[in-house]
């Protein structure tokens, strides 16, 4: 288990740095992206230019000026091409937001998505099914962002009621009432499209288990059909629901709700991260990048450990 | 002389005779593409929405005569100082704007009392009452707004299912080499995969595509400009590439301990026989589903990277950029933004439908990972 | 307030939105008057005592500075400050520094940044400041103005001090600053207005928080509902500008920033470099229409400079005319001539070049848009390497002096290879003449404003430019809010120290 461990804690390292190389490499090649003159100013002078170039060291080789970078970023001191702010501060201040809305949304849709998925797969092949069937389908086919901006239209803005408020993130500490009020619209944006999708994959999952030999010996031993549902199908069919749930919340959490975040003016890390990329500001792009992979990677080892913990056959050596 | 016989018994001679004058039948073994065809061709709900696919796609290559023979304009052309009739009445197809007097509906030149500042708003939809102009209105540059639609579809679904078709090549390829090879390919190939993997997709989709919308994609003697829709094209296959070629690698891992494939080596097959002959065919059922979901999938992947400025790039439509121009004006003109909103849902629910069905009707495994 | 405030650092901001806070935090020695109108561009003294002795060659500027001033933190100004405050700039690689490449010295310390600006003299004893100019500049005053020239503390650090504010001279002082989020101003306990003769108010506000929005929306429906007091920096949607106008009409100001709205046509490159396809490319564009592009808030154009300054003078040259273009286009030769038309990818610019594509092509020219990031556009455009041809551009002053316009965007002696401001690559000899003659008027009399009218007129006969229009802004305030004083100042647009309660 230890030597699982310490394998895979290397392995998500070299990952995470190849990542924020990766990030570096492209945006260093961009063209036009030369960040002196664009912190320099409309008025600048050439030897303005030319000093920022040495004070910001992007006269030295690209190689040098990544790991500059991932040393300040350690120490703290990272800063951004616009307005030198401090990128560690301003994530940190997205944080609440986008914590908020994954750990929110991450209940809702988990819990609908298994409750849907459990009744349309017992009700497999009635209308209901089918209703719910294609219900779920329209829901993983609405983009997102069009979703974010129809519901503030008619929940938010007039279109049917201005109830909801329009936008914006209040802090849980300034007011909790309000922090869940502004919450409401995006945690149901964001969970419904993977409540359609999660209750697809457990629907399958549970149809397929149920044709297993095994449940079909259950069957015939005289097991009642509910604590076969409940001992035997629902516990291997949320397996995969379990490690698809660790990886979508792990992207969440990382930022990845890029275009929730932006739709309703949440300020959180994904918005900060579209924000800087739309700068070209590579500092805080490479923050975000580290710090979304961190999420995906660490989780992506906290399932394989789960997979591990439930199934005996797949512990590793 | 055996009618006869068979009138009274039915002896083994009577059965010899009667055999002798059958026809030789061949025993009809059915394939599992057979099978697979006879399930789909009951689904009717799916082959419904398939249809709905086509006559969205129909639609869109329809574009230029819709453009040329009902609203009389193409996508790009601005009618923002034009009037037309409206059930009669003449519109402005973008309203003036400034200090109006509400009397005259002229400027004020100064911000006299009884003046209200408004704002320029363009025509809402017309729904043919202006035979066949603006039927769903126009945006703020005075443009059609349904000609935009079906322009925008075409980019979009050329998008879609160029993106998916390139993204499931180099998928399979990568999956085959990967499961067949072993060794230092497997190795490289899935670290590939993990990199790719710890980025959120949409996170990368965008810093790519800000990233070459500057100038475009000019190396390893690919040669093409910014502008182009080949961008986004590449930009969406590339970054989906994990999500299939894991799945099908771990298919055919599965698929290469059988032992028609070590039949196949120890006789002695090249490796490029016994990926492409042996493994391929057996993973094809998931390689179709995986295409036609993906389409789906591509689609809803362009729209928000080009709602986002990291997609497409104006004036070219699409319906992401349109959901995003049709943003400012969401309050008073929603049918900019909703249009194009309902045109992506039915073209991804009809595949989502129809993937679905196909899915069904194969049988295989197939995981397919969504934009949020 | 948006999030456009960049910092809020006297030598480091270079937005409006900064300067609109600081205006009211750090003093220059000169200033300007906190009214309406175009009185508001009228220079006053503010730390110095009174405007600056200028010697008869336009080269050396003295002033002195009013005895009795303090910092926020109770130490005194002296006149070394200053010194100390520019040379920080230089030190801090500031984006204002090109202001200061006149005074002698400055080039040499800006390669070093060490030692001192040998043209900048102060003596804490009497308090007098002697600058030495390598040539007469016209504008000096205005740069003396600029947040740039505001004095600090001589032991102010070199580096960026927007979250760790240093001591203020004006009104108010920063209390603190969180990026992204709020600012928060509360009053200067050692400001004294009595020493300024009315030249900078006391201020209403005993405190100002500004908290930053990103979403107009956002911004308008805090406004509404009491949360802000003033929708700053956040035009109202054109969307919602109906149903606000309805129910709030006395809320609303709309008011008109120096500004222009361009398209640059650059005259190195064909075919703009012929004057023919140039003055077509005016005579096409119905400036009508992109007013509508921008919801109707704007008025048109076709000068170099806004129509609020005093050396305005309305050109008509280029009634629209389409079949007058087209017949400019077929004689100049170039019919046909593939054309790319450059634009930036944010808020409602990008439609007038979906607008302009278009008329180029129906007036014999074969365009395509070419549309790229705006954290990149202006280095773009402004590389000569990229050879740009015609595309969008904007101008808002940074001062309010004609050579803030000419000197910077149509002075053929400045054009540069990167980082170039003159997109339209336009050298006239005798434009450019008349821009260094003027350059050296201390003053701006009838008879400069005159002169530089002219010179409006000239460079619009040879069109680099097709000017199209000057944009306006709206102010949306909270019903408590008293808008019987309201100041929007030419540069700094609302004054937030003089608003009032009701």
């Amino acid at each position: 288990m230890l030597n699982f461990l310490v394998r895979r804690t290397v392995g998500a390292i070299l990952v995470i740095i190849a990542v924020t190389f990766i990030v570096f490499v492209i945006f260093i090649v961009v063209p036009g992206g030369d960040p002196a003159q664009r912190i320099a100013g409309k008025n600048a002078t050439q030897q303005n230019i030319v000093n920022i170039r040495k004070d910001w060291g992007f006269d030295r080789p690209f190689y040098v000026q990544y790991s500059k970078m991932m040393q300040k970023m350690f120490s703290g001191e990272l800063v951004s091409y616009t307005s030198q702010q401090n990128v560690l501060d301003q994530i940190k201040l997205g944080l609440p937001a986008t914590f908020s809305l994954a750990i929110g949304a991450g209940i809702i849709w988990l819990f609908f998505g298994i409750v849907v998925g459990v009744v349309s797969a017992i009700k497999a092949g009635k209308l209901s099914d089918r209703a719910i069937t294609v219900l779920a389908l329209i829901g993983v086919s609405m983009p997102v962002f069009w979703l974010g901006i129809v519901t503030r239209y008619y929940l938010a803005e007039g279109g049917l009621t201005t109830f909801f408020p329009d936008g914006e993130y209040v802090a849980f500490t300034s007011d909790p009432l309000q922090w869940f009020w502004h919450l409401v619209l995006p945690w149901t944006v964001l969970a419904v499209l993977f409540i359609g999708f999660y209750s697809r994959v457990l629907r399958g999952n549970i149809l397929d288990t149920s044709n297993e030999d095994y449940v079909r010996t259950a069957k015939a031993k005289g097991l009642a059909p509910n604590r076969i549902m409940r001992k035997h199908i629902l516990r291997l069919s949320l397996i995969p629901i379990i490690t698809l749930f660790g990886l979508d919340f792990a992207a969440v959490l990382g930022g990845g709700a890029i275009l929730t975040e932006t739709v309703f003016d949440l300020h959180g890390v994904g918005q900060y991260a579209y924000e800087s990329i739309n700068n070209f500001d590579l500092p805080p792009i490479m923050a975000v990048t580290m710090y979304a992979a961190i999420f995906i990677v660490v989780f992506n080892v906290l399932v394989d450990l789960f997979y591990a913990f439930l199934d005996p056959r797949i512990r590793p050596a | 002389m055996a009618q006869q016989a068979t009138e009274t018994e039915f002896t083994l001679d009577t059965a010899a005779e009667l055999a002798a004058h059958e026809e030789p039948e061949a025993i009809r073994g059915r394939s599992p593409w057979y099978l697979a065809w006879r399930r789909l061709r009951r689904n009717y709900v799916a082959f419904f929405f398939l249809f709905v696919f086509i006559v969205v796609v129909v639609a869109c290559a329809f574009a230029p005569v819709y453009a040329k023979h009902v609203a009389g304009t193409g996508p790009n052309t601005n009618h923002i100082l034009e009037n037309v009739k409206v059930n009669g009445k003449e519109t402005p197809v973008v309203s003036s704007g400034g200090y109006i007097d509400p009397h005259t509906g002229k400027l004020c030149p100064t911000s006299q009392s009884g003046c209200k500042l408004v704002a320029s708003i363009p025509i809402g939809p017309t729904w043919f009452g202006a035979g066949g102009k603006f039927v769903l209105g126009a945006d703020q540059n005075g443009r059609d707004i349904a000609v935009r639609l079906l322009y925008g579809g075409r980019t979009s679904l050329f998008i879609g299912i160029f993106s998916s078709a390139i993204c499931v090549f180099f998928a399979v390829i990568l999956a085959l080499v990967a499961a067949y090879y072993g060794g230092w390919a497997d190795f490289t190939i899935t670290r590939f995969f993990d990199v790719m993997f710890a980025f959120p997709v949409i996170l990368l989709g965008i810093a790519l595509g800000s990233a070459l919308a500057i100038n475009g994609f000019h190396h390893f003697g690919i040669n093409i400009q910014s502008g182009s829709i080949w961008i986004p094209t590449l930009i969406i296959s590339y970054v989906l590439v994990p999500y299939i070629g894991r799945p099908l690698r771990g298919q055919v891992l599965s698929l290469r301990e059988k032992e028609f494939v070590e039949a196949s080596i120890s006789q002695g097959a090249s490796p490029l026989r016994v990926m492409f002959i042996e493994l391929l065919p057996n993973i094809a059922s998931s390689v179709i589903v995986f295409f036609t979901l993906i389409i789906a999938n591509n689609i809803l992947l362009e729209t928000a990277l080009s709602f986002l400025g990291a997609g497409v790039q104006p004036p070219t439509a699409s319906w992401g950029t349109m959901i995003a121009d049709g943003q400012n004006l969401i309050v008073t003109r929603p049918w900019l933004s909703f249009a194009p909103g309902l045109a992506i849902i039915i073209t991804v629910v009809s595949l989502n439908v129809f993937g679905d069905g196909l899915r069904d009707a194969l049988d295989p495994r197939a995981k397919v990972k969504v934009s949020h | 307030m948006d999030t456009g405030t960049d910092y809020l650092d006297p030598g480091l901001s270079y937005t409006v939105e900064g300067w609109g806070v600081m205006w009211n935090v750090y003093l220059p020695l000169l200033g300007y008057k906190h009214v309406n109108g175009p009185d508001g561009a009228t220079i006053v003294p503010y730390l110095a005592q009174d405007l600056p002795k200028v010697s008869s060659d336009g080269k050396t500027y003295t002033l002195t500075l009013r005895k009795g001033v303090k910092y926020s933190d109770g130490t005194a100004v002296k006149a070394s400050d200053f010194k100390a405050s520019i040379e920080r700039d230089f030190k801090i690689d500031s984006p204002g520094v090109g202001f200061f490449g006149n005074i002698v010295g400055a080039s040499e310390f800006a390669k070093t940044k060490t030692g001192s600006i040998s043209g900048i003299t102060a003596d804490d004893s009497t308090g007098v400041i002697t600058i030495k100019l390598s040539a007469p500049q016209g504008d000096f005053d205005n740069i003396l103005a600029t947040e740039f020239a505001a004095l600090l503390p001589s032991s102010t650090p070199a580096k960026d001090q927007s979250t760790t504010p240093a001591p203020s001279t004006g009104p108010y002082m920063l209390q603190s600053y969180t990026p992204n989020k709020s600012i928060v101003e509360v009053r200067n306990p050692n400001f004294d207005a009595s020493l300024y003769g009315g030249n900078v108010p006391q201020g209403n506000p005993d405190k100002v928080v500004w908290d930053v929005i990103g979403d107009d929306n956002v911004a308008l429906q805090r406004t509404i509902s009491g949360q802000d007091q003033w929708s700053s920096y956040h035009p109202i949607p054109p969307d919602r500008l109906a149903e606000v106008q309805s129910k709030y009409a006395d809320q609303i100001k709309l008011f008109t920033p120096a500004n222009t709205y361009y398209f640059f046509m650059n005259t190195r490159v064909a075919p703009f470099n012929n004057l023919k396809v140039r003055q077509a490319v005016n005579y096409a564009i119905n400036r009508e229409a992109l007013v509508r592009v921008y919801g109707g808030l704007a008025t048109t154009t076709e000068n170099v400079l806004p129509p609020t300054y005093p050396q305005y003078k309305k050109l008509n040259l280029y009634p629209y005319n389409l079949a007058k273009a087209k017949a400019l286009i077929a004689a100049s030769g170039d019919k046909g001539m593939p054309v790319t038309v450059w634009n930036h990818d944010r808020g409602l610019d990008p439609r007038t070049t979906a607008y302009l594509v278009p008329v180029l092509n129906s007036i014999g020219l074969k365009a395509k848009e070419k549309i790229v990031n705006a954290a990149v556009y202006w280095t773009t455009i402004g590389n000569q390497a990229t050879k740009a041809q015609i595309g969008f551009a904007d101008w808002f002053q940074d001062y309010p002096h004609p050579l803030d316009w000419f000197d910077v965007l149509l002075n053929g002696e400045r054009i540069t290879q990167t980082h170039n401001n003159n997109y339209a690559n336009f050298d006239d000899a005798s434009v450019n003449s008349q821009i260094d003659s003027l350059k050296k008027e201390p003053v701006l009399d009838n008879a400069a404003n005159a002169r530089w009218a002219t010179v409006d007129k000239e460079v619009m006969q040879q069109a680099p430019w097709a000017p199209f229009l000057n944009r306006q802004l709206t102010d949306f305030f909270y019903s408590n809010v008293d808008l019987s004083c309201y100041v929007n100042h030419v540069l700094y647009e609302f004054d937030y120290s003089t608003i009032c309660v009701k």
